[in-house]
């Protein structure tokens, strides 16, 4: 998710090398991740070839925003 | 919910591998932004240098059809991106700027030829400024 946070979409492939997992690790947690509403999953072709995109819907970079606040908060040891 | 599963080092560690991922996209996304923004500013300069070449054979009717057919390119190459991070409103100003200078490349080339590579570098300078403009 922090990943695609930086852009508009992204290729499947790409996100699987970028954060070094296994296509099927992957493919869970995307599945997982769009249930919950927080990514979005875009099927297409670039010519004869089958393409996944993957971007982050607003309710994931919500979702993000604020698990990023908690872990700061964590880190810095506050109490919130 | 988070401080129920993360205790301050673990928190320290998420926060880092988030911060990396962030990094690797910010990163993919200026790298892949400035090659398709550089490589079609390279292509439609090189275009223009072309018409220069081919302008005392070939009648200007067809630079309408030479537009169009740059643009297209510039579609199907954008589709065929695998990340799109170009801001919608950098890709529309820059087509804009690009397709005013292109335009007067053309109608001023008919009369004045060394108005094409002049075309030509402003055209590029169009995309590179979009460029510098995205990865910044």
């Amino acid at each position: 998710m922090a990943y695609l946070s930086e852009v508009d979409k992204a290729e499947f492939a790409l996100v699987r090398d970028a954060v070094e997992l296994t296509a099927a690790a992957l493919s869970k947690q995307v599945s997982t991740l769009e249930e919950a509403g927080y990514v979005t999953v875009e099927k297409g072709y670039v010519g004869k070839r089958p393409r996944t995109w993957l971007a982050l819907a607003p309710a994931g970079r919500d979702a993000m925003a604020r698990h990023l606040a908690a872990l700061r908060a964590i880190a810095d040891g506050q109490s919130r | 919910m988070t401080d129920d599963v993360f205790d301050k080092a673990q928190a320290r560690v998420a926060l880092d591998a988030a911060e990396q991922a962030r990094a690797a996209g910010h990163r993919a996304a200026g790298r892949w932004a400035r090659r398709y923004l550089l490589g079609f500013g390279a292509v439609s300069a090189g275009s223009v240098l072309a018409v220069w070449v081919i302008s005392a054979w070939v009648s200007s009717a067809w630079w309408g059809a030479w537009y169009g057919l740059l643009v297209a390119l510039f579609a199907v190459w954008l589709r065929r991106q695998p990340v799109r991070a170009i801001p919608r409103r950098v890709l529309v100003l820059t087509i804009l700027a690009w397709s005013v200078v292109f335009g007067l490349t053309m109608a001023v080339g008919v009369d004045y030829p060394a108005a094409y590579p002049i075309g030509a570098a402003a055209g590029f300078s169009v995309w590179a400024t979009a460029a510098w403009w995205v990865g910044r």
